[in-house]
């Protein structure tokens, strides 16, 4: 990087450059502010939420609505059953999506493509709500977390993605390794899985994103309050405020300091934050495989 | 599939012996598919008897009640008088979004390599993809007090400047852009991120051959990065070819009303819609079905033309 | 290559159909075994639910109402009819119609009581395949919230059994026979020295005073004179009563000569539709009525001075009006007589008598007569108001002379806290009469009012016994309904306009308006024959 700045830059290049900063810290901004909005709006006092006017900082801050929130014993069951959900779907969906898109990422294997296409047909075709609760009452699993787990452990989209970057990582390699007489599988485990770190971030991502949005599993699959999900948790808050008022614990008399629009905001602060947190773990391995390029580059 | 290309002028018996002995010299890489192969028969293969549904009138009660109906549920779907509408909506709105929100994350990728601050970088990735965290529910509850006709900041915002109070969410003539760019916030940041982690998969030497040979950063950018990219642009194009029948029922559901339906109603709000007053599980299904063969046409043609011409393609 | 591909598709998905064929049968076993619906189990003698050596398990489910697990009022149904009881709670509104649907299609899951709402054509399946009781032979000997129904409107029975008597859904929560009013801010009025309005005309007037003359004398414009819930058109149902004979609802009506109308295309509808559009361009109405918006939340957060709403914001303990008065002191929201438009009848809008939502003991239930009995013995006035308002004296107290007064309130910190149960299946019967002890003296005063003030009004509605018959109007219903209301809000909204009007009532029409209406009057006509032989036999 150091060596880099060194090196002399063009007029134009400089002027991009100037023009790439601004632009993404509009970008940013843009991206941020409905965010701290909502933020902002979850601080503030009721009457400010209803009549408006909330726009950088708190009005008549407080921190009733959280209080109350959290006062809700299914939240606290929502974040525990999303995060076991979102770690272990995350883990093996991540290994299971990278062990079935390496094989079908070889093209002389025999029927690679027969199997990519019948994985490809799940992403446009699927037997619909029914047909899949009947399989989970088949396999017991009605009422158990692993239903949340399973079904989306791995994706269409996620193998054909994966099986193309797979694709873009040179054959020469391998090579050296197999005339070591190295099998394909501790070919896979000790030199594709270290070179695909970005991949795998992203798909690990991808995969643990869709576990902490989903709600719909709890809603087929889940009859116990205490099992529920966390979003399933939020969205009944949402569509039920007057219900979520209740259940929020809001005495009604103490009323003053909540209302539903309140704890619409704060729900979703509960729901973003915690993955915001995690990110940037996540993310280290984005910006280290451009390291390695920038440095050399 | 390629062996058996190559050997077309071999008799079935000896490309079945040469394929065998293919698979046994790659038997490890069949062993690390079992788990793929049991996770997509068993929760993806298994149900998808339901979609004999479409051809029935389903009884999921009493399964025995159930009569096949051939192809009855399509043609009631075809027939219904706002079939073309709806169908018009969900291609126009798709399309759109695929237009104008496809090259978005290619651009933003390109340009964020550029950037040489490790910890800008970083900022901005993050923030970036921030809104992708978030799901339609909650976005849209966002979107509505932004875009409030009373006090949302955007709706003043434009009072200010034009004098004149637009609702949006209302108003046929803003709806469908608001999706666009509401879905291109949502979306470009999930994008970007899949770009760039192709780019950080690029082989270093490649930078440092350009750069010996005095190519600057914008040829750098054009020469070497954008073909590297190139196969996961490709793959990314197809499969969202293949969702030109997916408007986005969330986005569309959570922020429409009456006041767009000509514009804004799109397949999937329509038949839920149709659901809520019939509770026709084996409409829907046909409705679905419908979609998913376009989808599959659609993927199918889109992967030829991008075969033809050289590129990889998905399959 | 291609063919092998698409035959190796087919046969594998021939193969999943094949392999789940055998969960297919299951089911029809289930559907066989059970399909004796009509050929209820009754016993000789009547259960005597308080003295059971049995532990019975009963699985209920509810979507409003307390949901928490083991309350006090559960440990008290418990121990008083020796239950297990499991409280299943739906996923909230926009979800529970899928939940109820597979928690019906598993027998292993299906609970012994399901509450449920709409799903006319779920129900008729239902019922035809055996899943449900008939409880009419338990309602002969268990008599409680038969008579509760049949004091309020032998209607409701009426709608809720089949056409042979049998009756598989018990009435969950039925509305009071009106249940809105109109509302204005006295406060308002006597700023700026105003009447109370009488008549349409005059309200209108009152309503840009409210906009334009600053009502709340803090010097800024930011006050409107209609309010109330978004997209739903009982907010003007001031203009719409006033346009004519409230032909201007939604739906169908029944004209005073016995035929039947679609409200939407009337000329009643043109006029008001005409009338509100004006108000709303003027800015006299919230910009954001319009859109979907909750009624608590726009009554709570007030800014403006007329609407239409809920009888119950009258009671002192009503938590809306709670949170509203906290932030303005200084308001006061009194309801008003309806006022009265060109055909000076003023009407207040009256409510369905069927009950919108229904409960109903599955085929899974080891005692379907007990269940029955059990929750009968519930629906007592004493023990109905134990479930819905806990303990005299701790949770609300008998002032004795027919008052009450609220201590602990079902949307209360106590009751989640010390998880009391107050409201534990709140839709699974509740009663209107004077065991809801929230309502005040006035509170009951102004319900007896409107409901005298709209039986004119119900005289045009059409109710449905059983709304899954009418295939026609369900096929055609979704396309003629969202050309109504397309065409409604927009008018309102001001990007379409009423000189389109014969081009909109063409739509209608293109869209199969004959067949629905011919559908209609016929079913309908029916129907009132069944309605009159019912009430000849309930009189015997």
């Amino acid at each position: 990087m150091q060596k880099h700045m060194a090196i002399k830059r063009s007029r134009g290049e400089v002027a991009f450059s100037v023009f790439n900063y601004i632009f993404f810290i509009l970008l940013c901004i843009i991206m941020v502010y409905p965010f701290w909005h909502v933020i902002m709006m979850s601080l503030s006092s009721v009457e400010a939420t209803a009549k408006g006017g909330v726009f950088l900082w708190p009005k008549g801050f407080n921190l009733d609505t959280y209080a109350k929130v959290f006062k809700d014993p299914s939240i606290w069951n929502g974040y525990l059953t999303t995060i076991v959900v979102t770690i272990s779907g995350a883990f093996f969906g991540t290994l299971f999506t990278a062990t079935t898109a390496y094989p079908l990422s070889k093209k002389d294997l025999p029927f690679s493509k027969t199997m990519l296409l019948l994985v490809l047909f799940t992403m446009l075709f699927s037997g619909g709500m029914i047909p899949g609760y009947l399989l989970m009452k088949n396999l017991g699993l009605i009422d158990n977390r692993l239903s949340l787990v399973l079904p989306g452990l791995v994706s269409a989209y996620n193998v054909i993605i994966m099986k193309s970057f797979f694709q873009s990582i040179p054959e020469s390699l391998e090579e050296s390794a197999k005339i070591d007489g190295a099998t394909e599988v501790t070919i896979f485990w000790k030199i594709i899985l270290p070179l695909s770190k970005a991949t795998i971030a992203t798909i690990a991502l991808f995969t643990a994103v869709g576990y902490w949005n989903d709600y719909f599993s709890t809603v087929l699959y889940i009859n116990t309050k205490e099992k529920w999900a966390l979003q399933a948790v939020l969205r009944y808050m949402l569509t039920n405020t007057n219900q979520a008022m209740q259940s929020a614990g809001v005495t009604v008399a103490a009323a003053t300091n909540v209302t539903a629009a309140t704890i619409k905001s704060a729900s979703v602060v509960i729901a973003t934050v915690p993955i915001l947190c995690v990110y940037p773990f996540v993310q280290k391995y984005f910006v280290k495989g451009v390291m390695i390029g920038g440095v050399k580059g | 599939m390629a062996v058996s290309k190559k050997a077309a002028p071999e008799s079935f018996k000896t490309r079945c012996q040469r394929t065998w002995r293919e698979m046994v010299k790659y038997r490890w890489l069949y062993f690390l598919l079992i788990p793929g192969i049991l996770f997509f028969a068993i929760f993806k293969y298994v149900p998808m008897y339901g979609l004999k549904i479409a051809f029935m009138d389903y009884n999921q009660y009493d399964p025995s009640k159930s009569l096949w109906v051939g192809l009855d549920q399509f043609v009631k779907l075809f027939s219904k008088r706002s079939f073309i509408p709806v169908l018009r909506n969900t291609v126009v709105i798709s399309l759109l979004k695929l237009i104008i929100g496809f090259p978005i994350p290619v651009i933003l990728a390109l340009m964020m390599n550029e950037m040489r601050s490790l910890k800008f970088k970083k900022v901005s990735q993050t923030l970036l993809y921030l809104p992708h965290f978030i799901s339609w529910v909650i976005l849209a509850g966002i979107i509505m007090t932004l875009l409030d006709p009373d006090n949302g900041l955007i709706t003043q915002v434009i009072a200010r400047l034009t004098g004149e109070r637009v609702m949006v969410l209302t108003s046929p003539k803003w709806f469908v852009p608001m999706l666009i760019v509401t879905d291109i916030y949502k979306g470009m940041g999930w994008g970007t991120i899949l770009y760039f982690a192709a780019i950080s998969g690029i082989d270093p030497q490649l930078y440092e051959a350009a750069s010996i040979d005095g190519a600057g950063k914008w040829k750098q950018a054009l020469n070497i990065t954008l073909p590297s990219i190139i196969p996961t642009i490709v793959v990314c194009f197809i499969l969202n070819c293949g969702n030109i029948l997916n408007a986005g029922f969330d986005q569309i559901f959570m922020l429409y009303s009456t006041h767009v339906y000509d514009v804004a109603d799109i397949i999937d709000t329509y038949v839920y819609r149709m659901g809520i007053e019939n509770a026709d599980y084996s409409f829907s299904t046909a409705a679905g079905m419908f979609k998913s063969v376009v989808a599959f046409i659609l993927i199918v043609v889109v992967n030829n033309i991008a075969k033809k011409t050289g590129n990889e393609g998905l399959y | 290559m291609k063919k092998r591909v698409a035959a190796l598709l087919l046969s594998v998905v021939m193969a999943a159909g094949m392999l789940t064929g055998c969960g297919g049968s299951g089911d029809k076993a289930q559907g066989g075994s059970s399909n004796a619906g009509t050929e209820t189990p009754v016993s000789d003698e009547p259960i005597d639910v308080l003295n059971q050596s049995e532990t019975m398990k009963m699985a209920v489910v509810c979507l409003q109402g307390y949901t928490q697990p083991d309350s006090q009022i559960q440990k008290w149904m418990e121990e008083r009819y020796n239950l297990d009881v499991e409280v299943v709670a739906l996923p909230g509104w926009s979800d529970a119609v899928a939940k109820i649907t597979l928690l019906m299609t598993d027998e292993t899951q299906r609970p012994d009581i399901i509450w449920w709402w709409n799903m006319e054509e779920d129900f008729v399946q239902w019922v035809d395949a055996g899943l449900l009781v008939n409880v009419a032979p338990y309602m002969e000997k268990y008599t409680v919230m038969r008579d509760y129904y049949n004091s309020i409107d032998p209607g409701i029975l009426f709608y809720a059994a089949s056409d042979d008597g049998a009756i598989y859904r018990i009435p969950g929560d039925v509305a009071e026979p009106a249940c809105e009013t109109l509302w204005i801010r006295q406060d308002w009025l006597d700023n700026l020295n105003l009447e109370v309005p009488t008549t349409l005309d005059e309200l209108e007037d009152v309503l840009y005073a409210f906009t334009n003359d600053d009502p709340d004398q803090n010097g800024v414009k930011d006050t409107y004179g209609l309010g109330g819930d978004g997209y739903d058109i009982r907010s003007f149902w001031p203009w719409i009563q006033g346009s004519g004979d409230s032909l201007g609802r939604d739906g169908f009506v029944r004209k005073d000569d016995g035929t039947y109308v679609y409200g939407p295309t009337t000329e009643d509808r043109r006029i008001w539709l005409e009338r509100v559009a004006k108000l709303y361009a003027d800015g006299v109405i919230t910009p954001n009525i319009i859109t979907d918006t909750d009624r608590d939340e726009e009554m709570a957060n007030g800014g403006f001075g007329v609407t239409y709403n809920w009888v119950v914001y009258n009671n002192p303990s009503n938590g809306t009006m709670k949170s509203f008065y906290s932030t303005n002191p200084e308001a006061k929201w009194v309801p008003i007589d309806m006022v009265a438009g060109d055909n000076g009848n003023p009407q207040d809008d009256p409510a369905s008598v069927a009950a919108w939502c229904y409960f109903g003991i599955t085929n899974v239930c080891s005692d379907p007569e007990r269940a029955y009995a059990i929750w009968d013995d519930m629906a007592k006035p004493e023990n109905y108001i134990h479930r819905r308002f806990g303990v005299e004296g701790e949770h609300y107290k008998d002032n004795g002379d027919g008052t009450y007064e609220i201590i602990v309130s079902g949307d209360g910190d106590e009751n989640t806290g010390q998880n009391i149960g107050i409201k534990l299946f709140q839709d699974l019967f509740s009663r209107k009469d004077e065991c809801n002890i929230e309502n005040s003296e006035s509170t009951s005063a102004l319900f007896d009012k409107v409901f005298e003030n709209s039986r004119d009004a119900y005289k045009n509605m059409v109710e449905k016994k059983n709304p899954a018959a009418y295939v026609k109007n369900n096929e055609l219903g979704t396309d003629v309904g969202d050309i109504a209301k397309e065409y409604m809000w927009s008018v309102i909204g001001g990007t379409k306009s009423v000189d389109d009007w014969d081009a909109y009532v063409q739509d209608v029409e293109n869209a199969g308006l004959q067949e629905m209406v011919d559908e209609l009057t016929e079913l309908q006509n029916e129907q009132a024959k069944q309605y009159e032989e019912y009430m000849s036999k309930a009189a015997q």
